[in-house]
Parts: C-alpha cells; structure tokens; sequence
C-alpha cells in the first residue's frame, strides 16, 4: 500500500492517503453540520434561554424581596438578563424568524417593569412582574438525577 | 518534621489552587444542565490529573529540567515552535479568562461593570509578579484560594443525595442536548489539566530546586492535594444540580452561578461567591501569566526565575509585562467572560495531546527518567483520556460554537 508519510513533533506516522480523505470529509461534515441552525433548534434554544432567565429573575426577585441579595446585584442581574435576552432576541430572529424570539420577547416584556421596580425600591412589585415573567415562558427545570435516554 | 511540613503545605497549597475560572464555570454549567450526570468527567479527569501532575513533578525532580525545557531538548525546536504557537494563543484565552473572572467577582459585589475592573486586576497582577517571589506567588495566592472551601461547606449545607452522586460517578449517555453535554465534558476535562499547569508544576519544581528526595513529596501532593481539590469542583456541580437546575436555572453568567449559594448562606452568599471565584481566578492568572514567561524563556534559553530580580532576567520580566495587558484587552474585546472561559477550556482539550504525548515520551525515556520511568498503566491510561478528549473535542467544538 502506497504510503504518504507525515512529519509531526519529530516523529514519522504512516497515514494512508485513504485515512487523510476520510478524516477531510468527517471535518468537512462535521463543520458544515455545525454552520446551519434549524429553525427548530433555533426557536428550542431561544425557548429555554428565556425560560432560564425567567426563572432567573423570579429567584432574584424573591431573594432580593427577603433581603439576601443586595439592591445593587439584583439590579446586576436584571441588566444581564435585558443584555442576553436582547442578544438571544436577534441570533433567534436571524436562524427562525420572529415565531422562534417571540418566547425571549415575552420575558424582555417584563424586564422593564422588574428594572423600574428595582430603581423605586419597590420589592412587591418587583416580585410581581418577576412571577409574571417566569410563567410567561415555564422554564425546563433540571431534576438533580437526569435519567440517561 | 520539616518535611511533613512540607508535604502539609503542598497538599493545602493543591486544595487551595485547584480551583480556577474554568472549573468553576464548567463545574456550574454541568451541574445545573445535566444535575449529577456528569460527575464521572470530573472523576476521569481528576484521576488522569493525578497521573499527569505526578509524571510532571517526577520529571523534574530526576531530570531537573522543566517540562518545556525537556520537550525543546528531546524533540527539537521545531515541534517547540508548534508547542509555543499552540500554549501562547490558548493561555492567552486563559488569561484573559481568569483576569475577566477577577473582574466579574468584584462587578458580583459592587454592581459596576466588569470592564472597569480589568486594567485595575491586570495591574495588580503585573506587580504582584513584578515584586514577589516564587514563594509568595504561588503559596500566598493558594493559601487565599483556600476560600473556595465554602462551596464544600454550602454542599453540605444543602443536603447532598449521596446515593444519586455515586451513579453520577457511573459514566452515561446524555438526558437531553447531546452537543452540549460532550462540549461541557470536554470544558470540564479541559479544565482539570491545563497544559499551562504541567508546565507551571515543574518549573516551580525547579524554582524549589527539588530532587530525588522530593518524589515523595510530588506522589503525595499530587494524589492528596489534586483529590481533595477536586472535592470543591465536585460540591459546585452538586450544588448547582440541588439549587440551579431544579429552579430551570441555566448557567448563562455569572450572575446566575452564583446563586448557588445564596440557599446555603443567605445574605452572605453572592459576597462568598464573589471571593471564591476573584481568589481562585486571580492565584490562576498569576499562574499563567508566569507560565508564558516560563514558557517563551526556557524554550529561548533565556535568563528565568520568578526569585530573581526583573532586572536579572529582563526578558522573562518583558514577558508576563506584555501578556498581562495582551490578557486585558482581549478579555475587553471579546467581551462576555464566561464564554471565554467555556471556549478556553474546550480549546485546552485540544492542546492537551500536544503537551501530554512528549511528556509520555520523556517519563520513558532511559536518559531523562533513569530507574524513575513510568509504569505502563500510566501511560495507557493518560493516552487513552487525551485522545478521548481531543477526539470529542474536535467534534464538539465545531458543533457547538459554529451552531450557536
């Protein structure tokens, strides 16, 4: 069998030439697989971001009520989730359209109100719109033990 | 008595310094994504660190060379030049990671952007390293890191299903999102062996001047020190499973991983986060920092040694001086530090069997090792984890970061 041979790290590997057009494609598939978002997959991942950042904020909110968070790292919070959620917003738009953001712009709704209630120290209100946020788009929660398929 | 002390201050130094931005972070999103599924990654990965630690250490006790000094002699200057293109561009990342993980640590407890943090770490980083020794360097930063214990007292504070932990230990195929659970596997193996960090090991080897007599010493730091720290990476993934997950929180930033521990601590929980992820991030960067000028100076053969005066080993100083401010801006640029590290931490996955297979070559060779070559099961071991590793990596990054 003909033999191309490689040099690497000083040390000779024989690779045959079929090996290295094998290992081409499988790069090539693997890449091309990786550049195009389904619609689909777009529309689950802006999906779950948004329910994650609900559940985020209702947490936040919660905590921030009871006193054991501070102003300053809820209003951390709230502006992180208006930064993601914005950037979710676009990539969904761009790979499936306005159906697959509308979950992330259900919860951006709510985000305003939250950050307004934040500024007026108002710990009810902002609890409020943080509920009202999370049952927007029901996050999926993630039981300790995840059964293997 | 003195070596006890020794072996004493090693293994708590390893506690200490376990930790960093990447393993926190992997550690985070693994747990609150997957629960305890993937607790058998951090098992594997900490066993083959243990292996890879011990090997580095052995090497430079009988060989006295450091890692990328023997490689530069065994397999010439260019595979070195391959090796320093590879380590420079991914400790770059690293660094950038773990200087953003300082600064989000302080942007966690004052609510001012992290970016306004990052010249202010990246300087105190270039002075501390500028005016300390070896010692202070890498003792006091893993002393300090020893904060990072609260993760293992929140564990235990929340109550940990130790039965459900154990299968956790058991290797399975993903619940759901199979991309994401090989790319988070690879971030958290990425993260237990640094290639940085084998190379750190032996030339701090060489900065204490160890010998024969110190293998001891390296077998029980790296055993002990390496499985107790991986304790902490441990209790963050149990964490995150019983506090995140289960609330649908996903770890998307730091913001949400570090209401972790807020359930176990209350009101006192962001600001412990806070110092256990600025800690843990501010001893690694030192760490990397060094370690490029490690790197750049005994694969040039320059003057090197973290005891000497700048002015003593100008080159080694001019070094860390241009990486540190290359780590800032690149942390400032590319924005969104978690990524960074996630991205990081895959890529070191990738490097791993750039570093890891001359290493192997070395620890069985007759005119480095002697009497002291490795066992085969080591090396079998090691191999087959890096080429598992790289093999997922390549296939999960590309899917992963080009899939969004």
């Amino acid at each position: 069998m003909r033999l191309s041979i490689v040099r690497t790290a000083g040390v000779l590997f024989a690779v045959p030439p079929t090996m290295l057009r094998l290992c081409a494609a499988i790069a090539t598939v693997v890449i091309l697989a990786g550049c195009s978002q389904s619609p689909d997959k777009a529309a689950k991942e802006a999906r779950d971001a948004a329910g994650s950042w609900g559940a985020t904020l209702s947490a936040a909110a919660e905590r921030w009520g009871s006193g054991e968070i501070s102003t300053s790292y809820f209003q951390s919070v709230v502006t992180q989730a208006r930064t993601s959620l914005k950037k979710e917003a676009q990539s969904a738009r761009t790979s499936g359209g306005d159906a697959a953001a509308a979950p992330v712009e259900a919860i951006s709704a709510h985000v305003e109100a939250i950050s307004d209630a934040a500024a007026r120290g108002d710990r009810a209100a902002a609890i409020q719109a943080a509920h009202a946020a999370a049952s927007a788009v029901p996050a999926h929660k993630t039981p300790p033990v995840a059964r293997p398929q | 008595m003195k070596n006890l002390t020794n072996v004493a201050l090693g293994i708590v130094t390893s506690i200490g310094g376990f930790l960093d931005v990447g393993a926190i972070a992997t550690a985070a999103l693994a747990g609150a994504a997957f629960g305890l599924q993937m607790l058998w990654v951090l098992a594997l990965g900490t066993i083959c660190v243990m292996f890879l630690t011990e090997m580095a250490g052995r090497l430079a006790c009988v060989s006295h060379h450091s890692l990328v000094d023997a490689v530069r002699e065994r397999c010439g200057f260019r595979y070195f030049s391959f090796l320093l293109v590879g380590e420079l561009l991914v400790d770059l990342l690293v660094l950038a990671a773990e200087i953003g993980g300082v600064a989000v640590a302080l942007h966690l407890v004052t609510g001012i952007d992290y970016r306004w943090f990052v010249p202010i770490v990246a300087f105190a980083l270039w002075l501390l390293i500028w005016l300390g020794t070896f010692s202070i360097v890498q003792n006091g930063a893993s002393l300090l890191g020893l904060i990072t214990l609260a993760f293992v007292v929140g564990m235990w504070w929340v109550g940990p299903p130790w039965h459900e932990a154990m299968r956790g230990l058991l290797p399975s195929a993903p619940s759901h999102d199979a991309a994401r659970y090989w790319f988070t596997a690879v971030g958290i193996i990425g993260a237990l062996f640094e290639p940085f960090m084998l190379n750190f090991y032996t030339s701090g080897a060489i900065e204490e001047k160890w010998s024969l007599k110190d293998i001891p010493m390296n077998r029980v730091t790296a055993v002990l020190g390496m499985g107790f720290g991986a304790v902490i990476a441990f209790s963050i993934v149990i964490l995150s499973a019983l506090t995140l997950g289960p609330h649908g929180i996903q770890v998307d930033s730091y913001e949400q991983a570090a209401f972790m521990l807020v359930q176990p601590f209350g009101s006192w929980g962001i600001p412990l986060f806070a110092a256990c992820l600025g800690t843990a991030c501010f001893g690694a960067s030192l760490q990397v920092a060094l370690n490029l000028a490690y790197l750049f100076s005994q694969g040039f053969g320059w003057n090197w040694s973290e005891n000497l005066k700048p002015h003593e080993d100008a080159r080694f100083a001019i070094t860390y001086t241009l990486a540190i401010p290359l780590g800032a801006v690149l942390v400032v640029m590319l924005g969104d530090p978690l990524q960074i590290t996630t991205f990081s931490m895959a890529l070191n996955a990738l490097l791993a069997p750039v570093i890891v297979f001359p290493l192997l070559i070395l620890m069985n060779d007759r005119h480095y090792m002697r009497e002291y070559r490795n066992h085969v099961v080591g090396n079998v071991f090691v191999s087959a984890i890096v080429v598992i590793a790289f093999l997922i990596a390549a296939v999960a990054i590309p899917l992963e970061v080009l899939g969004g």
